[in-house]
């Protein structure tokens, strides 16, 4: 763990990073006027903007580029926070029953080509939810009574092999439908469908980050880690010793044991791996 | 209680589906293929997810009915346990199922009639008709209201006295088994732990008050009940704890009538303990030095076994050897 990421574990903001995936450029413009999320300049293989704990990431249209373009914000913004990002994926959506503008949580995705289903978590909202069906072209028929985009599943299939299942959700615009086809879709409609999703996405957040925030309070490290993880060259094995045992430390209630036994010198990481494991043999509930 | 409720598309028009849909026609309804896709993918997390759990409702193929696990329940003749659901509305921070499911979603199988056809192939089957456990992978009664698990399963042993079912809970939905006839072969097995412990780990369970309310009207109502003290968990005042739980219960009950009790130590597979330990890293109790023997995980004791053999001499002194067993 690098020393700026030892730093940002002990402090005590316990909220995940935003990775934002949104398809197309005039989709993520309201995002980013809205969030104030400014373009990063790093000459990467998707267009990128940030914002503080806040990363959005414009894919392009379909699903190969929704699962590199997942896959890329992933490593790049890897060293930014110890904890899990919340990844949502917004954007537009045609839908064979609901209005214009309506705003829609996803509930099930489906990928026809896979026959595969993912499902995120049912987060409490005040937004319909809907299934969603991601296709390889844009979908004029509506068979399906859900939603329909070309982005979804590919983006599923990767955010979640970054953070829990949990921490991804799918957040859709209605753009058109068997009365309003896609046909008839222009940048500025797009625009202000989008203007009217960034309220939406505002509070998905926002119940996201509440969920994200009391998990990885409880699995915080104590601040003594980082002084001691800097004083010697752990293998990756005794790092995940280190924290395990910080952990139990903290839930013992014995910090204030684990801050003076990080003030000890000791020869090695090994040495001091000892002092901590018998501190902890000691321990009764 | 639910955040959403599944339903496999085969089991879409069971009319027991269709009255739990009815009952809870506010939530929103997410059909599936089948729940391993939403109970038994990869990347969940159980403690994220078990503060807004959903309902599954599926069909169970296979075997309904299994062998128990060595040292579960009385010795002697056949012993079997069946789940009709998959997981537990209550959150105890000790409790096993946390380390063994991935999800925290609760799985309840409508197709009680196949579980009835091979119960009674195996009543049947076996000497002295057998030992039935319910609630080893869930609470029995704790969705008593939603699956009418007793009005369905009761009649069976009724059919069949010689075969016993044990009913494991910690709930306080004994309404319909008040409603019922009461049968000398179907006892209701209460989980008790300490006061302090009940406080600290049973998170979302009925208190220890209510519960000993509801033992008492079964048994006032002529259910043969039984007090299962588990997990004893090593803490300094662990004594002093089961003393007054002894006390509060024993007195509370008529001693002669009850069934059977058991003691058992806090113990778990070493897998399902790593899986809780990395899920609640702040609890202390996974902060607890343990041993692992045999693949199975349990809490020092640093009285040598002197603390369960002191809790068994305070219970003699309340029920008799013969309705005593130690779990394994």
């Amino acid at each position: 763990m690098g020393k700026e990421l030892v730093k940002k574990a002990s402090m005590a903001d316990f909220s995940s990073p935003v990775n934002l995936v949104v398809a197309h450029a005039v989709e993520a413009k309201p995002i980013i006027q809205q969030l104030g999320l400014k373009l990063v300049n790093d000459g990467g293989a998707f267009r990128r903007y940030q914002a503080q704990g806040v990363n959005l990431v414009v894919s392009g249209m379909g699903r190969v580029n929704a699962a590199a373009a997942t896959a890329y914000l992933s490593a790049v913004t890897l060293d930014d926070s110890m904890y899990n990002p919340i990844w949502i994926n917004a954007g537009i959506a045609g839908h064979k029953t609901f209005e214009l503008g309506a705003c829609v949580i996803i509930r099930k995705i489906t990928d026809p080509v896979t026959n595969r289903s993912y499902y995120p978590l049912p987060i409490a909202s005040s937004l319909p939810s809907s299934n969603l069906v991601t296709v390889d072209v844009p979908e004029e028929e509506y068979l399906q009574n859900a939603a329909f985009d070309m982005e979804g599943s590919a983006f599923w299939f990767i955010a979640t092999k970054f953070s829990p299942i949990e921490f991804v959700q799918l957040l859709k615009i209605v753009s058109d439908n068997p009365e309003n086809g896609i046909s008839m879709l222009s940048k500025d409609k797009i625009e202000n469908f989008m203007d009217e999703l960034t309220a939406g996405l505002q509070l998905l957040i926002t119940e996201l980050q509440a969920l994200a925030s009391q998990h990885n309070r409880a699995i915080s490290l104590p601040a003594a880690y980082g002084k001691m993880v800097q004083r010697f060259n752990f293998t990756v094995t005794q790092s995940s010793q280190l924290r395990r045992a910080c952990q139990q430390f903290k839930a013992a209630g014995l910090e204030l044991k684990l801050e003076e036994i990080s003030t000890l010198k000791f020869q090695s990481a090994k040495q001091l791996l000892a002092e901590i494991n018998a501190g902890l043999k000691r321990f009764t509930i | 209680m639910f955040a959403a409720i599944y339903v496999e598309k085969e089991i879409k028009e069971h009319p027991r589906t269709l009255e739990i849909l009815d009952r809870f026609s506010d939530l929103p309804v997410i059909d599936c293929e089948r729940y391993g896709e939403v109970f038994n993918r990869n990347a969940q997390n159980f403690r994220i997810q078990k503060q807004r759990p959903s309902l599954i409702l599926a069909k169970k193929y296979g075997n309904l009915v299994l062998p128990t696990p060595e040292g579960y329940g009385f010795e002697g003749q056949g012993s079997y346990y069946f789940s009709h659901m998959m997981n537990c509305v209550y959150d105890c921070r000790y409790c096993f199922l946390q380390g063994m499911y991935r999800s925290a979603n609760t799985v309840l199988f409508v197709n009680y009639e196949d579980f009835y056809s091979d119960l009674e192939r195996y009543i049947k089957n076996t000497n002295d008709a057998g030992n039935y456990y319910s609630g080893y992978d869930c609470d029995s009664l704790a969705l008593e209201p939603v699956s009418h698990f007793c009005q369905f399963f009761l009649p069976l042993f009724r059919k069949y006295p010689n075969a016993m079912l044990e009913i494991r809970t910690k709930s306080t939905q004994v309404r319909g088994l008040l409603e019922a006839q009461a049968l000398d072969n179907v006892i209701v097995a209460m989980s008790f732990a300490s006061e302090a412990a009940t406080t600290r780990w049973e998170h979302k369970v009925p208190s220890l008050t209510k519960r000993l309310e509801a033992l008492v009207k079964l048994q006032n109502s002529g259910w043969p009940v039984a007090l299962r003290f588990e997990p004893i968990i090593y803490t300094e005042t662990v004594l002093e704890e089961y003393a007054a739980l002894f006390k509060l219960v024993f007195s509370s009950l008529d001693t002669e009538k009850i069934h059977s009790v058991s003691l058992g130590e806090f113990r778990m597979p070493a897998e399902f303990y790593k899986n809780i330990s990395k899920l609640y890293p702040d609890e202390a109790l996974y902060a607890q030095p343990i041993n692992v023997q045999e693949g199975e995980v349990s809490l020092k004791d640093n009285s040598g076994g002197a603390t369960i053999e002191r809790l068994e001499a305070m219970l003699s002194e309340f029920i008799s050897s013969t309705q005593y067993y130690r779990c394994a």
